[in-house]
């Protein structure tokens, strides 16, 4: 969940569910740099009306935390060592390198140290192909999870098909698109907003 | 050619938004000088005879060498580390590098390993290497070795990099002007490459239905010139009768169309001659894949800022020799070297030149500790004519017999020492730096009226960064660069529709704590997948990946090469100082057409070469501490066309923190229009159906404020 969501950590969690309660209190945080003055875009007879602010809009984004790179054990090593390692085991995964087959996985790599990324592609019967990035600079670990077919729709970038996907438990919040978004609903159209003159 | 196949797909989606924000925004763009209803620029000049004469050939003007700063030729001739040369009336001599630093002389560093000083390997407070990762992919892109993930070029394959902040390296040069020698283009007629100023380059679709209603249109031009009795369609143009004037002004239309025909023929051939184009691969009359590869390489190897259609320039550099375009491409990389060996920045773009006899423009000068005003100087002009003085370079010719004279393995230790012009007593190792970021003419209006029709918001002023020092309580300025700032922006929102949204450029005080060489940006999630995966050749398979283009680091990612971050200083109640980051920076960007008038996500654009020599200065002459490579650890899995995605950025960028922080000022410009605040949350796009009546609400990260979602392809960055 951290590597998914870095930016959520407990201190921006915690800050986050204060910026909700200011909010729901209706108390707007000193920080905000929008302006004071109510949203521009308010409700014209066939308009939409003014959307609530998102909490995050509140929230002061402070600087990130800057750490820099932990050293390495052996940082003037010619070569580092990648280790890939897949779920589930059980499945046989094999990492491919364009053509090269690297090996079932779990596999370590071996490659000249900062001899450029490696695109591969890790397969296993019965799951989605799985491309993902390994790096050369440093020693490196990675691990992957192989996804199901019909367990993709809870992922970043997946499509509701109308009809098929219905009633699936999807989790709104690692979604991309809203489960209405290719329902089929359409609001014709185009309302210029309230304040804008021409 | 998988770069250049991958430019190209970029530039196929680049055009169709071009094509969407043309319909989109051009009324809120871009066209400060257009009027209201000024069609496109290649119609405006359909009409317009061209007029520039053919470019005369290129002889820098070379100023006598003060022979002071001659030095001994070296004997023994040092090891190749302490080795440099100065050419002196025609001669070359070695001479010692380290004794030439001593005299006060630069040494100008001309190997194939260099690379700017933001990309160096920096060291921490405990003396351990900080590896600045970029610099190996740096220097492999400027001499053709590797691609932009570091992985080796085919044989012969080059990257064409200088537009995007990659000077080529000596030895690219070397290669280009030795491949050229024997070329000889003098049957390019210039006259009549000259004789429109666009080509435009249609589809092939298009281009077909062009060029038929052409043919059509001379059918009927030549049957009107026999019927009014004139010899031909030129007659016809020229005719001031009454009642000829409509099918005068169409002979007018044909005759410009016509030279935009014989101007093409022209670039075919200059483009055969030039052994860019392969004449079985192209056929005679049509803007092709062959002939737009060429075209393309052209303008890229030449720095040109245009694309797609052929422009003046294009046509204008096509005019030169080959010869006197290599002249250019050597001076703009000896600029690069020379401005960095000097620590110098003055390009004299924070005063536009004065003619003879006229005053300093004010502000544009400073006081002198005896009183003295002077103007501040053009100092990368003057080091970059000194570089090539000592060289011994002032024509072609001279270029060419030093290429010849310097075999490619010279270029692992070539150095050039230098008398660089005194610099200003405004330097020093500390200097009381400030930037001044103007946003120039703003727009908060909608840019769409009831109808969906785009409404016209012209700006006169356009946005710029000022870097300034403060010396004896004068505040002066030492370059002024074009920027950008935010604007209505096409935005994916959670609900997968596209609305529009101001994206703003927050205005007051703000300070600079970060410096970043090689930033990753992190694409918020309402960033469209299309253009989150790309094909691409990988070890002996085409495959899809994640593209990484966008995100970085790299010379295409959304903050270019390098950038600095925006952040408001603020004490609170304890007095702690904390600092906001709202997702604004200042970072180099490959949209280098933005630059010419479009608008960002709310960032500050600079073209690439420009912001690493900018953050170069400022860390040659702030102080700072190098953080190196930051951690990030990034990973975002997604699905796309039935597979999953891993996007993994591990480092930051490499950092240098500014101690104590660098002062910016943003002014809010000139607010223009009825609204003088922006408009907050989505707004429904014209002519788009939408599930709900309520657009989604907006994000609020930081990587929302800057990065925004650029539409697949649309070629925009923060």
């Amino acid at each position: 969940m951290s590597q998914l969501y870095p930016l959520l950590s407990p201190m921006r969690l915690a800050r986050l569910l204060f910026c909700l309660f200011t909010v729901a209190c209706n108390k707007p945080s000193p920080a905000v740099t929008a302006p004071a003055s109510p949203p521009v875009v308010a409700a014209l007879p066939d308009a939409e009306a003014p959307a609530p602010a998102p909490a995050a809009t509140d929230e002061p984004a402070e600087e990130e935390d800057l750490n820099a790179e932990a050293p390495e054990q052996d940082p003037g090593s010619p070569n580092v060592k990648i280790r890939v390692d897949v779920a589930p085991r059980s499945a046989h995964p094999v990492v491919f390198w364009g053509r090269q087959k690297l090996g079932e996985a779990p596999v370590t790599i071996e490659r000249p140290r900062r001899s450029g990324p490696m695109d591969v592609l890790i397969t296993a019967t019965g799951y989605l192909d799985y491309h993902t990035r390994l790096f050369t600079d440093r020693d490196d670990k990675l691990s992957v999870v192989m996804v199901r077919a019909n367990e993709a729709s809870n992922m970043i970038g997946y499509k509701r098909r109308p009809g098929v996907d219905v009633g699936e438990d999807v989790d709104a919040g690692a979604r991309a698109t809203s489960p209405g978004a290719d329902a089929g609903a359409s609001t014709p159209g185009f309302a210029v907003p309230a304040g804008v003159s021409f | 050619m998988l770069f250049l196949q991958d430019l190209r797909l970029r530039r196929a989606r680049a055009g169709i938004w071009v094509l969407f924000g043309g319909a989109c925004l051009a009324a809120s763009a871009c066209k400060p000088k257009a009027p209201p209803t000024a069609p496109p620029e290649v119609a405006a000049k359909v009409d317009e005879p061209a007029e520039a004469p053919a470019p005369a050939p290129i002889k820098r003007i070379s100023r006598p060498k003060s022979p002071e700063a001659l030095l001994a030729a070296a004997s023994p001739v040092p090891p190749a580390a302490k080795r440099a040369i100065q050419v002196w009336e025609g001669q070359e001599r070695i001479v010692d590098a380290d004794a030439a630093t001593e005299k006060g002389l630069v040494v100008v560093d001309l190997t194939d390993d260099w690379a700017p000083m933001l990309f160096e390997d920096g060291q921490s407070s405990d003396g351990k290497p900080l590896i600045n990762r970029y610099r190996q992919v740096f220097v492999g892109l400027a001499n053709d070795k590797t691609d932009g993930d570091g992985q080796p070029l085919a044989p012969h394959q080059k990257n064409y990099l200088e537009l995007f902040g990659i000077p080529p390296s000596l030895s690219v040069l070397r290669d280009r002007f030795l491949a050229d020698e024997g070329r000889d283009c003098t049957g390019v007629d210039t006259a009549k490459l000259l004789g429109t100023n666009n080509i435009p380059a249609w589809g092939e679709k298009t281009e077909k239905e062009e060029l038929a209603k052409h043919e059509r249109r001379r059918t009927k031009l030549q049957k009107a010139a026999v019927d009014a009795g004139l010899a031909d369609i030129a007659a016809l143009a020229a005719d001031t009768t009454p009642d000829n004037a409509k099918l005068a002004k169409e002979a007018k239309q044909h005759m410009a169309f016509e030279a935009k025909r014989i101007a093409f023929a022209e670039v075919e051939k200059r483009m055969i001659c030039e052994g860019r184009m392969n004449a079985a691969k192209h056929k005679t009359g049509k803007f092709d894949t062959a002939l737009r590869t060429a075209v393309t390489e052209f303008q890229q190897e030449s720095m040109l800022l245009e694309r797609t259609d052929i422009g003046r320039r294009t046509l204008e550099a096509m005019a030169r020799s080959i010869g006197d375009n290599n002249m250019m491409a050597l001076r703009r990389v000896l600029t690069e070297r020379a401005t960095h060996a000097g620590g110098i920045l003055e390009d004299g773009s924070a005063a536009p030149p004065t003619k003879a006899g006229e005053e300093p423009v004010s502000g544009a000068a400073y006081k002198t500790m005896t009183g003295e005003e002077r103007r501040v100087p053009d100092l990368v002009t003057a080091a970059t004519d000194a570089t090539m003085d000592w060289l011994g370079i002032e024509t072609a010719e001279d270029a060419y017999a030093f290429f010849k004279r310097h075999k490619a393995s010279d270029f692992r230790w070539l150095k050039v020492a230098v008398p660089f012009p005194e610099k200003p007593e405004y330097y020093s190792d500390h200097m009381d730096l400030s930037v001044e970021i103007d946003r120039g003419d703003v727009w908060y209006d909608f840019p769409y009226d009831e109808k969906g029709n785009a409404v016209y918001q012209p700006r006169k002023v356009l946005p710029s960064l000022t870097l300034f020092t403060k010396y004896r309580g004068e505040r002066i300025p030492l370059v002024k660069y074009r920027s950008t700032i935010g604007g209505w922006r096409t935005e994916m929102a959670s609900d997968g529709h596209d609305y529009m949204r101001y994206k703003g450029s927050d205005v007051g005080p703000r300070v600079w704590r970060h410096i970043v060489a090689a930033p990753v940006w992190i694409p918020p999630e309402s960033t469209p997948l299309g253009s989150m995966i790309k094909k691409k050749w990988v070890n002996g398979r085409s495959q899809f990946v994640t593209n990484y283009d966008e995100v970085g680091p790299g010379y295409l990612s959304a903050y270019g090469l390098a950038m600095a971050i925006n952040v408001e200083k603020q004490v609170q109640r304890d007095g702690q100082v904390t600092y906001f980051d709202n997702g604004i920076r200042a970072h180099g960007s490959s949209d280098y057409r933005s630059l010419t008038g479009r608008f960002s996500h709310g960032c500050h654009r600079l073209y690439n070469n420009l912001a690493v020599r900018l953050f170069s200065f400022i860390l040659k002459h702030r102080e700072r501490k190098t953080i190196g490579p930051v951690n990030l650890d990034f990973r975002r899995t997604f699905y796309r066309d039935e597979k999953i995605f891993d996007l993994r950025m591990p480092v930051r960028g490499y950092y240098f923190l500014l101690d104590p922080p660098m002062q910016v000022d943003v002014l809010e410009g000139n607010i223009k229009g009825k609204l003088k605040k922006p408009i907050e949350g989505y707004v429904k796009k014209p002519g788009e159906q939408y599930p709900t009546d309520r657009p989604p609400p907006v994000g609020g990260t930081p990587q929302d404020k800057a990065g925004g979602a650029a539409p697949a392809g649309d070629g925009n960055d923060a």
